[in-house]
């Protein structure tokens, strides 16, 4: 749910990086980091193994030049990807409004990426969410590798929501600001047509 | 997405005159408001001069993974947590479901004081965050908003930009 602060003139959006193992969620969001405007990034924090293994998430804020005099802020974040950490996964998508679903295209890491999509749906339903309801990107990463499977087949198997997809290479960047930039249009979008939906409603 | 959550000025001011308060009683380092889900409410920074949003993300992960601790341990939920650093304590404590209170504060200050004066703001912040005097408006500028908005995404995020960007 997106923190419209008035008082301070601010919309706060949280988007979060998920999805398998070593798929790249981390690597996106250290792009996203080194290669954004400087005056727009606020300071990348991780919490990760000595291995730099995401331990319980990393975190990105990105605050936007005032429209309309609102500030708008993503604050960015990823959850541990390996299976056992699904209850720092939980915390992590407390409050989000848009997920970018990191894939790994490669042919052995197929059953990962189902689990970890099936996980996400989960972990939403729990707390009373949809991905139905949220901004959702699928990000079919490391298609520079060439053991993958082609996004055609990834799509009918992954993506149930028909949400957009791109295709990325998270070590160079490719794909990476496409995905963030759709997510967060969708959660701006979405916001939108809430606020019409239940005009003057404050929880 | 449709449960947005909307603060408007007379919430926010109701807060700050508690946190005031609190501040007068407290001297802490720091003193914020942020919700469970990590944005900053409202604060004030005093001698902390970190990132408040890097400050709000930390403390609401770390309440929410003791909280759950604490669960698994022994059943008990948990509305309050304290840790001791070096320098700097620190005081989080559960104003409503999804609002927490972070005090920051140093050797000077007793634990049993902050508790106490944490525990007495809990009724007055809840009250103040959860009544509007005022009607909340809906989004300033709506699909100026929105088309501003989607605009400045674009210009940040273009594929030029990804390219050209330096580290």
């Amino acid at each position: 749910m997106a923190l419209i602060n008035l008082a301070a003139g601010e919309i706060n959006y949280k988007i979060v990086y998920y999805g398998c193992a070593l798929g790249g969620k981390t690597t996106s969001i250290q792009h996203v980091y080194r290669k954004i405007t400087p005056q727009v990034k606020g300071k990348l924090v991780s919490i990760a193994t000595e291995e730099e293994r995401t331990l319980y998430f990393d975190f990105l804020p990105l605050t936007l030049e005032k429209v309309r005099g609102l500030k708008t802020r993503f604050h960015l974040y990823t959850v541990p990807g390996q299976p056992q950490y699904n209850a720092s996964r939980k915390l992590v998508i407390q409050g989000v409004d848009g997920i970018v679903f990191v894939v790994d295209s490669q042919l052995e890491h197929l059953d990962e990426n189902i689990e970890a999509y099936l996980n996400m749906w989960d972990n939403l339903a729990d707390q009373g969410d949809s991905p139905l309801d949220l901004g959702l990107v699928m990000q079919f990463n490391k298609r520079d590798l060439t053991n993958v499977f082609p996004v055609n087949d990834l799509n009918e198997l992954l993506n149930q929501t028909g949400s957009p997809a791109v295709e990325s290479c998270a070590l160079t960047g490719e794909g990476v600001f496409e995905a963030l930039r759709n997510v967060t249009k969708q959660v701006i979008a979405r916001t939108e047509a809430a606020e019409e939906m239940a005009p003057g409603s404050s929880r | 997405m449709g449960n947005n959550r909307t603060l408007v000025s007379s919430q926010l001011d109701a807060a700050m005159q508690v946190l005031d308060g609190l501040w007068t009683e407290l001297a802490p380092r720091f003193l914020g408001l942020i919700t469970t889900s990590g944005h900053m409410l409202t604060h004030v920074a005093g001698s902390f001069r970190g990132s408040v949003d890097s400050l709000a993300s930390l403390a609401s992960g770390s309440f929410a993974a003791t909280r759950q601790l604490t669960l698994l341990m022994d059943g008990c939920d948990l509305n309050v947590m304290y840790q001791e650093g070096c320098d700097v304590n620190i005081y989080i404590s559960q104003v409503t479901e999804d609002v927490l209170l972070v005090i920051c504060f140093g050797k000077g200050t007793q634990l049993g004081k902050v508790r106490l004066m944490a525990g007495r703001a809990k009724e007055p912040l809840a009250l103040a965050l959860e009544s509007a005097d005022e009607p909340a408006a809906p989004v300033p500028g709506g699909d100026d908003y929105a088309r501003g908005v989607s605009q400045a995404i674009d210009e940040l995020l273009s594929i030029e930009g990804e390219q050209s960007g330096t580290d």
